[in-house]
């Protein structure tokens, strides 16, 4: 990991003030952060909660590789991404992502692609469990073919 | 013709398939990853549908179904993936 990005999975509850904090600097006038957070319904259903399940090594190197590769973006200061595993209650954060840049383009854009690729290309997996006691997989995507290699695909427009 | 055994660990949906998370193949020496995933789903056929959807992996990135596998002792199922 750089000095200039922070990756982490973990099984923790995640803390906003830590990625605002790690990426605020001095030259930087526009800090996004994005909190992605279990909500309590699912086409239709209601939620009690979301257990995320991962290939933890796979997903460890893969997200360190994304914020590095995104943090390469010479307008950017900071970046940082952490997303959460285990049990994720209605509420509560599953993932946050943080940029910083000069301008606040720059950090919106940089947040944006940062979640983008998480939901994309990391090996983890949302098993939704009902209130009705029920459960299921969430339907994903499927990992892109751009993908299949080393290191991090040139950005995809979007 | 020399054969090797790699282990595959299975994730999410393609575990509750399977009824395992731990499984393995045996694949010849020049094996693909097509020939990997042509294994397990005779071992498996249960996980004949979600494997067309599914990359391989290592720990440490994706694998294109057309990469030589032979000095992998360990791979990963990845299905559909659903972070965030």
């Amino acid at each position: 990991m750089s000095a200039t990005a922070l990756s982490r999975i973990t099984t923790d509850p995640l803390d906003e003030a830590e990625l605002r904090a790690f990426v605020s600097t001095p030259e930087a006038g526009a800090v996004v952060v994005f909190s992605g957070v279990v909500r309590n319904h699912h086409e239709g259903k209601s939620v009690a909660r979301i257990q995320y399940w991962a290939a933890e090594d796979l997903a460890r190197n893969k997200l360190r590789e994304l914020v590095d590769h995104v943090a390469r973006n010479p307008n950017l200061a900071r970046v940082a991404a952490v997303h959460r595993l285990g049990k994720v209650e209605v509420g509560e954060a599953s993932v946050i992502v943080a940029a910083s840049a000069a301008h606040r383009d720059d950090a919106f854009l940089g947040a944006r692609r940062l979640i983008d690729r998480i939901k994309q290309i990391l090996p983890i997996w949302k098993h939704e469990q009902f209130t009705d006691g029920t459960a299921a997989w969430a339907p994903g995507f499927e990992v892109p073919e751009g993908e299949r290699g080393p290191g991090i695909a040139p950005e995809v427009a979007s | 013709m020399n054969f090797r055994r790699i282990a595959i660990e299975l994730h999410a949906h393609a575990a509750d398939l399977a009824g395992t998370r731990a499984t393995s193949v045996d694949v010849a020496q020049e094996a693909t990853g097509s020939d990997v995933k042509r294994a397990l789903v005779e071992r498996i056929p249960a996980l004949a549908g979600l494997v067309r959807a599914s990359a391989l992996a290592t720990d440490r990135e994706y694998l294109s179904d057309g990469t030589a596998v032979a000095g992998e002792e360990k791979l990963h199922l990845i299905p559909p993936v659903s972070g965030g």
